[in-house]
Order: structure tokens, then C-alpha cells, then sequence
């Protein structure tokens, strides 16, 4: 297995070819969350928006679908639709899949975000907003600068759990001709058939990648935790 | 309340079970399990075997690893590919004096770009001798003599300029990658050299854009993918979606089956073959 390893990994400089595959699923996970997260608190926000007027409304159930639709239908459709039906249809050609999928990535994280940071805005005391508006702040700003913030620092393992969960599903990427680390791990296979070494290794780095980030979070909430003491 | 939902949930138990009971026992029986790759002529092939049960793998190397752990009896391939796999992967045995079928391999071809077919048709026919001189260093092993090809960054504003060729490169002989030098992937094959060689004689830059088999047929003339060489064979119903090229291959489809599976020894003819994988063909 060894010898394998050395072979695959040194010999054949697939060392360099799983760093660019790395470089992209990382790429893609961080603009994905990033993406997903500004979506994910635009629609929160106007799904806990009083609904007296038509407006509220009218938003609150657009958002509404946005949301059932991409948490109704599995990522790798997504992005086989996005890049093989809606691009040609539109008589769009991109240099290569990866802007595509940072947006799918992004759109369909957006819609699990907006349920998390809903739940946040919801679990922060409502007293926090009437006190906000009763100093003469207007909605927008008690919202920004009040009430987000506090649901930020509630749902930050929940956020870091959706970073986890993107960062392994962009291992579907390879379906619109992207070489992410999967594939990249897979092309050191492919000349002699053999995955043991690539599989295994694959594992390995999406675990470290995985503990990397849990560590990341929890530091973070510590950081962030201070603010209460 | 209680009462009626613990009688709902028992219900519902009790017909989970009978279903999951009735599939296990009832229904069709198999006289064999054969692993395939998914989108492939041999998919299509196994399909319309009767009592054969098909398994559908991303790559057929997946499929033989799994006949090697007992969870299907035959492999259906390609035969250069199954060569090929069985020198490399120990324990399987390839039955290539009975072909399944035959069948031509061809070069997709974006049926917008009408002058493209003619001016590869003539390169095929033009570079014959070179084409011959590249399967033979293939299909004989000559590992000092392959070419390594390397893909050009796409660029859509250049469409002109460059050769965009989808394949699947996980199917050696015909293409697979392997490694990197200088920072890109390097690509290896027939096929690959055979479109490294269309492109300079068209003047071209040579994009490799690799995905998975079953969407390479669909791409072609989406996403400025030109032409699809993926050992593709040349079928009606593929011809309806795009062009192909001249054939530049024959090809047959073999049984691949574990090395100590003598079941197929005495097997003289496609007849023979056929009455150990399945029932009757509908084919016939």
C-alpha cells in the first residue's frame, strides 16, 4: 500500500493534482457559504417581518417557495439543471463550472441558512426589538444592528454544521466536468484501477478539513461568548 | 387517542413487513446479476437480456471490483477496456473469442458546426497510418511510447480557436488521466491523442473537458463542447441528438467473470454464452 501511495502520490506528482482539486472544493464551499449566508438573512428577515401590509406578504411567500424549492429537490439535480438545462437555454457559456456551482452551491445553502437564521431571530427576545424601537431606532437599524447580531452568536454551531454538510456535498461537482478534490483524488486511480490508496486518502483529507472547521467554530463561540460574562 | 394511534402505527407495521417480505420472495427470478457502466451500449445491451438483473456502475472498473466481492456474477464491457482492466486488476478472466455484439466507435460531432464532420472525416482518413500507429502502442501495452496530452484553459470568447472535446477520462485504453506535470492534469489514451492530432491539423487549441459518461453524448454543442470522444459507439438513438464521425473503431462486447469461474470453458459460441447469462434474449 505504500509503494501504491508513493507511486500515485509522489511519482506521478498527484500531490499536485489533489492541491488543485483542494483549492477548488474549498473555493467553492467558502463563496458557496458566504453567498448563502447573505440570502439565507435577507429571506429570515422578511420571513419574521410583521405582515400587516400586502408587501411582507406578497415577499413572505415568494421567499416561502425559494426555500421549498431548494431544499425540495437534492443538490447534484440542481446543478445538472443549472449547468446542463439552464445555461444552453439561455445561450450562456462559461470557461468552466465552477462560477456555476459557487452559485448553485450558494442559492441552495442560502435556503437551509434562511431556516437557521429564522429559528436565531426568533429564539432573541422580543423586548430586545420593542427596545430598540421604543429609543427611536427604525426597524431596519434594530434589526441589523441589534437583533442579527444576537442570532448570529445563537446559531453559530448550527452555521458551522451547515459549512460541514456543504463542504462534503461539493464532492458532487465533478458531474458538470469540475475537478474537485474527489475527482482529483479519483484520477490518481483511474490509469491502474486501483482506489484503495486515493479512497482512503480522500477520506483523511475531507476529515481533516471537517475537524479543522469544527475547531474553527468552537473558537469562534468562545470569542464570542465573552460579550456575556 | 393513544389507542388509535399505537393501532395506526401496528397497521402500518404489519404492512411495511408483508411488502418487504413480498419483495424478497415473489416476484421475477434472476438467473444471473451482471454489473455494467451506466449510460454504456453495454447498459443497453444487459437490458434487454431476460432474467439478467443489471447493476449500473459510474465506471466498469467499480463494476468488476464488485463481481470480485460476490455482489454480481458478470461483467458486460468493452473489450479493449476489459483487456485492459484484467492487466491490471488480478482475478478476472475476459471470454474475448465470444463477442456479444459489434459495434463501431465514432467521434461526436456538434450538428450546428455542418463543415466540422467533413474536415474530421478527412483527418481520419488522411492520418490513418499515425491513428493505426497510436491503438497499436495502446492495445499493446507500449507504456514508453504514450503521449501525454494536456487541455488548454477554456475560453469562450476563442470558441473558433479551440477544439473542445468531452470525454469521460476514466477508461483506459481510450482515455484516462494520470497525474500532473507542470500543474495541469495530463491526459492519456487513444482517444486523447487522436484529438490532440484532429486539433493541430485543424489549427486548434485542444480544451479536454471531463465529466461523467453518461452526460458526454448530451453536451456536445452545449457549453462550446465540440466533438465527444469517449470510445462512444455509433447508435440510432444517439445519432438523433448529434453527428458522428466515420467509425475509427470496431469493437465488440465481452463477459467478464471472476478467474476461477469455469462456467464459461466450454462455451464455443454466443448461443452457449448466452443460455449460462440468461433466460432468452427478447432480442431474438
Amino acid at each position: 500500500m505504500w509503494q501504491e501511495f508513493v507511486k500515485q502520490f509522489i511519482t506521478r506528482k498527484g500531490y499536485v493534482n489533489v492541491l488543485n482539486g483542494l483549492a477548488i472544493t474549498v473555493e467553492i464551499a467558502i463563496l458557496g457559504l458566504l453567498i448563502g449566508i447573505v440570502i439565507g438573512t435577507l429571506i429570515a428577515i422578511v420571513r419574521v417581518m410583521p405582515k400587516y401590509k400586502l408587501l411582507p406578504r406578497v415577499l413572505d411567500k415568494i421567499c416561502g417557495c425559494y426555500v421549498e424549492l431548494f431544499r425540495g429537490t437534492p443538490m447534484v439535480v440542481q446543478l445538472l439543471i443549472g449547468y446542463w438545462v439552464l445555461l444552453p437555454a439561455l445561450d450562456v457559456q462559461v470557461n468552466s463550472g465552477v462560477p456555476v456551482a459557487v452559485i448553485v452551491f450558494g442559492l441552495n445553502s442560502g435556503a437551509y441558512v434562511s431556516e437557521i437564521m429564522r429559528g436565531g431571530i426568533n429564539s432573541v427576545d422580543p423586548g430586545q426589538m420593542e427596545a430598540g424601537r421604543a429609543v427611536g431606532l427604525s426597524y431596519a437599524t434594530t434589526m441589523m444592528k441589534i437583533v442579527v447580531p444576537q442570532a448570529v452568536k445563537n446559531i453559530l454551531p448550527t452555521l458551522g454544521n451547515e459549512f460541514i454538510v456543504l463542504i462534503k456535498e461539493t464532492s458532487v461537482v465533478s458531474f458538470i466536468a469540475v475537478t474537485d478534490l474527489y475527482k482529483s483524488f479519483k484520477q490518481l486511480g483511474d490509469p491502474t484501477y486501483n482506489y484503495t490508496v486515493p479512497y482512503l486518502m480522500l477520506a483523511l483529507t475531507y476529515l481533516v478539513m471537517v475537524l479543522l472547521i469544527s475547531a474553527g467554530v468552537r473558537a469562534l463561540e468562545t470569542k464570542l461568548k465573552k460579550s456575556e460574562k | 387517542m393513544k389507542k388509535v394511534l399505537s393501532l395506526i402505527l401496528a397497521v402500518v407495521l404489519c404492512l411495511g413487513c408483508t411488502f418487504a417480505f413480498a419483495s424478497c420472495g415473489g416476484g421475477e427470478t434472476f438467473v444471473s446479476k451482471v454489473g455494467v457502466q451506466k449510460g454504456t451500449t453495454s447498459e443497453m445491451y444487459a437490458n434487454i437480456l431476460k432474467g439478467v438483473k443489471v447493476a449500473s456502475y459510474d465506471t466498469f472498473a467499480l463494476a468488476a471490483n464488485d463481481m470480485k466481492n460476490g455482489n454480481v456474477d458478470f461483467v458486460i464491457v468493452d473489450k479493449t477496456t476489459a483487456n485492459a482492466l484484467s492487466s491490471q486488476i488480478s482475478g478476472l478472466k475476459v471470454i474475448d473469442n465470444i463477442p456479444l455484439s459489434s459495434e463501431n466507435y465514432g467521434i461526436g460531432i456538434d450538428p450546428a458546426q455542418t463543415a466540422l464532420k467533413g474536415q474530421i472525416d478527412a483527418i481520419l482518413e488522411n492520418k490513418a497510418a499515425e491513428i493505426q500507429a497510436i491503438k497499436d502502442k495502446y492495445m499493446n501495452d507500449d507504456t514508453d511510447a504514450f503521449v501525454g496530452v494536456t487541455s488548454a484553459a477554456k475560453n469562450v470568447d476563442n470558441a473558433a480557436g479551440q477544439l473542445v472535446v468531452a470525454t469521460n477520462a476514466e477508461f483506459a485504453p481510450w482515455e484516462y488521466a494520470s497525474g500532473a506535470e507542470d500543474g495541469g492534469t495530463v491526459y492519456y489514451g487513444i482517444d486523447m491523442e487522436i484529438a490532440k492530432l484532429i486539433a493541430d491539423e485543424l489549427n486548434m487549441e485542444l480544451v479536454i473537458e471531463d465529466m461523467a459518461f453518461d452526460n458526454v453524448v448530451g453536451s456536445v454543442g452545449k457549453q462550446g463542447i465540440d466533438i465527444a470522444m469517449s470510445g462512444i459507439t455509433i447508435t440510432a438513438e444517439r445519432l438523433e441528438v448529434i453527428n458522428f464521425s466515420n467509425p475509427y473503431y470496431t469493437e465488440s462486447i465481452v463477459v467478464v467473470c471472476k478467474a476461477d469461474d469455469t462456467r464459461f470453458d466450454s462455451c464455443g459460441t454466443v448461443v452457449d454464452l448466452l443460455t449460462i447469462i440468461c433466460v432468452a434474449s427478447e432480442e431474438e
